[in-house]
Formats: structure tokens, C-alpha cells, sequence
């Protein structure tokens, strides 16, 4: 079967879906030598984002190895990831300063 | 390794065997289009500026024409503008000819009017087509390739797919003795701590911070909201969340040598490995710099499918 998502490094927290993800879909995802597990908890379009561990509110948003943002609220493993529940950390200085 | 090139006598080599057309100000951007028209290998060079110019602009056009000018897969180059000092043809010229390939200047009012000058233009650039089509491909080296790498229209996958392929061909020309880089500082705001860590030394590395904070600064002062602006619309209905994600995945296609050196738009680099050139975001302008900056060869991935395309 084709690949259906991609960890880039086992740091991160998040994956990218390669293809339209329906809820319910069970993942086992490789990463540098480990599998994680992950079931979708909604729905996630081709190219975005979802966790592949509980990120509590504040927590740092990983993709690349690399920060890309910050949780703005609880999200749990299996959930999608984008600007509903996270903000860069560029935006959110910018936000706080205006 | 080596390429197939066009040997040029100051020692750099040519991916392609073209004769520019460069216009010194934009009132002579139709003669010059009719000139470059009339002969196949003939490429043309417009832009929009005229005469009035100050600094800094006056300088950076200059630099711009003149190096454009000089870049190895131009084998001549026919400079088209009015006769009045301020576009300074015969500037732009002498600049070029540094190179010591040929170079000719058409004066549209010496000439005698458009169309006298605009037959004159043809007749100049047909010599030096004819004699650019005696100069054969030979075996070069690879240290003699300078590859610009450009990205355009991102998505999420562009630092995993396209960015990351483009990083290691660029990765590839360098280990084998070519040096290479890219360009769009607003493009790496989010992301210049990864570059900047890569720098040789503290001078590069300051540098390459400063060029993103000024531009950051230059930016805010101009009353750009960059930072709601970027993730644009598409972006982020392509499932990219934030600035950082954006420019984590643009910097892939720098690849992973050390950062070398940093240079303003359209300088040519000294070009000892990776360099980073300061250039705006926009694909044309910084297409641009990267080939006023003596690349060879320029790569381009582009998921938006951006149509952008340079001679």
C-alpha cells in the first residue's frame, strides 16, 4: 500500500498525511527506527498536518525536527494540526506586541 | 566531473551560448525587443527604470544590468539605450567588456534615429551570434558550475520533495568543486537561525542575521503586515500553519554545506561554497540577482506552478 503519511524525524510531533485520511484510519508510521501508532481522531486532507502525540496548550508544534509554532490548545495524538489549534511563534510575538 | 560547457576567455564557462540584448533604460525597451526578435540566440533584457535615478537604486540597476551582462552564458552582449549620460550605456558597457568577451553599444540618437539604430542593433548582434556558433562544448569542471536554486509557490511537502531534491543537487555541485546558492531573505524570516548556524564564521553569520532583520525592519516600516500576510491564503489551504513551517521548508533547498558567504542583490559571490544572496521574495526579482550573480545554471520547483522563466 502506498505510504499514507510521513514523521520526519522522531522528534516531531505532528506527520503529514500523503493522501486524504478518513477518520478512524489506523497508522503505523516509521521514524527513524521506531513505529508509531496513531488512529485519526477526524478527518485529514492531503498535505496537512496531524499529532502523533498529546501536545498540551503552549507546548512547541514540531515538524522537521524544527519548531513551527506552539499548541494554542490541547491537542490529542491522531487530531489535525493547523492554525484552529496552533500559532507560529513569529505571529504570536507579533500579536502580543500590537 | 566535469559538464559540457562554453569556455570563456575570463575563465568561467557557459551552460548556454546566448548574445543578451541588455536595455539601459526603459525608453528603449521596444528597440531593443525588435533587435533581440531578429536573431534566434538573441535573448532580451527589459526592465522598468529610467532616467532620474538615485542612489541607491541607480547603483543597483547598474549592478544589475552590468552583471547580468556579464554572466558566462552570455558569449556578447549589445547594450541598447538613449545617448543621455544618465542611463550611462557606455558604463554598463565598459563593465562588461571587463569580462573580455565582446560587447557592443547601440546609441539610439547617434545612431540616427530607431530604426537606423534598431538595423544597426540586428546587424551587430547576427556577427556575434556567428561568431558564438564557432565555439564548440568541451569537457569542464564542475568547479566552473554556479548553481542558483530557486522555490516558488510552497506547500507543505516542498521541503520533503521538491526543496529537499533541489538541496541535494546543490549539495552534489558543491562537494564537486561548484559553488551555488539561494536567495528571498522575507522567504527565510522564521528560519535564519538555521541557516546563520550553518555560517563559517561569526562575519557570515552576523550578516546573514542581519539581512533578515533589516528586511524584517524595512518590512514593518513600510507598514506590511508580512506576518498575517504569510502563510498567504493558498498556503494555508494547503495546510501550512505558520511563517516557520513556511521558510523551514524554502531553506531545504540550500542543502547542507556550511554558509560561505552573504552578498547584496546581484553582487557575484567570491563563491567558495553555499552563499546566501539578499534579495526580495519575488520569484522574477530574485531569478534575476541569482543570474546577475554569475549562476550558470539555476534550478526552479515550483508546486503553485508559478510560469516564470528566465533566458
Amino acid at each position: 500500500m502506498a505510504t499514507q503519511a510521513i514523521v520526519f524525524k522522531s522528534d516531531d510531533n505532528t506527520a503529514v498525511a500523503l493522501m486524504d485520511l478518513a477518520k478512524g484510519t489506523e497508522l503505523n508510521l516509521p521514524v527513524e527506527g521506531k513505529t508509531l501508532r496513531v488512529t485519526l481522531a477526524e478527518p485529514v486532507t492531503y498535505q496537512h498536518k496531524f499529532a502523533v502525540a498529546p501536545i498540551r496548550k503552549g507546548e512547541k508544534v514540531l515538524k522537521y525536527g524544527q519548531v513551527i509554532g506552539e499548541a494554542t490548545r490541547d491537542i490529542a495524538a491522531g487530531e489535525h494540526v493547523h492554525i484552529h489549534n496552533m500559532v507560529g511563534l513569529r505571529l504570536k510575538a507579533a500579536l502580543k506586541a500590537s | 566531473m566535469e559538464f559540457w560547457g562554453f569556455p570563456r576567455t575570463d575563465g568561467t564557462a557557459g551552460t548556454r551560448n546566448l548574445i543578451g540584448v541588455i536595455v539601459s533604460a526603459a525608453c528603449a525597451n521596444d528597440p531593443g525587443a525588435w533587435i533581440a526578435d531578429a536573431v534566434d540566440d538573441a535573448r532580451l533584457f527589459t526592465h522598468k527604470q529610467v532616467c532620474g535615478l538615485i542612489p541607491p537604486d541607480k547603483e543597483v540597476v547598474e549592478r544589475t544590468l552590468a552583471n547580468l551582462g556579464k554572466n558566462p552564458n552570455l558569449y556578447g552582449v549589445l547594450i541598447v539605450g538613449p545617448d543621455c549620460a544618465d542611463s550611462d550605456p557606455d558604463g554598463i558597457a565598459h563593465m562588461i567588456a571587463q569580462t573580455g568577451k565582446p560587447v557592443d553599444v547601440c546609441k539610439i540618437h547617434a545612431e540616427g534615429g530607431v530604426m537606423v539604430a534598431v538595423q544597426r542593433g540586428i546587424d551587430s548582434v547576427r556577427r556575434m551570434a556567428s561568431d558564438a556558433s564557432r565555439i564548440r562544448r568541451e569537457p569542464c569542471p564542475i568547479s566552473k558550475l554556479r548553481h542558483g536554486v530557486e522555490c516558488g509557490g510552497s506547500t507543505p511537502l516542498s521541503g520533503a520533495v521538491t526543496n529537499a531534491a533541489q538541496g541535494h543537487a546543490l549539495d552534489n555541485v558543491i562537494r564537486h568543486g561548484g559553488n551555488g546558492g539561494f536567495s528571498e531573505t522575507p522567504e527565510v524570516i522564521g528560519a535564519e537561525h538555521i541557516i546563520a548556524e550553518r555560517a563559517i564564521d561569526e562575519e557570515v553569520k552576523r550578516k546573514m542575521l542581519k539581512v533578515v532583520r533589516d528586511f524584517e525592519q524595512w518590512l514593518k516600516s513600510s507598514g506590511i503586515d508580512f506576518l498575517r500576510a504569510n502563510p498567504d491564503a493558498q498556503n494555508v489551504e494547503d495546510g501550512i500553519s505558520s511563517i516557520e513551517e513556511k521558510a523551514l521548508g524554502a531553506i531545504h533547498k540550500g542543502g547542507t554545506t556550511p554558509l560561505t558567504e552573504v552578498v547584496d542583490y546581484a553582487v557575484i559571490p567570491e563563491g567558495r561554497g553555499m552563499w546566501f544572496m539578499n534579495t526580495p521574495g519575488n520569484d522574477m526579482m530574485s531569478v534575476t540577482g541569482l543570474a546577475a550573480g554569475g549562476c550558470n545554471i539555476i534550478t526552479y520547483s515550483t508546486e503553485g506552478a508559478s510560469p516564470y522563466g528566465f533566458p
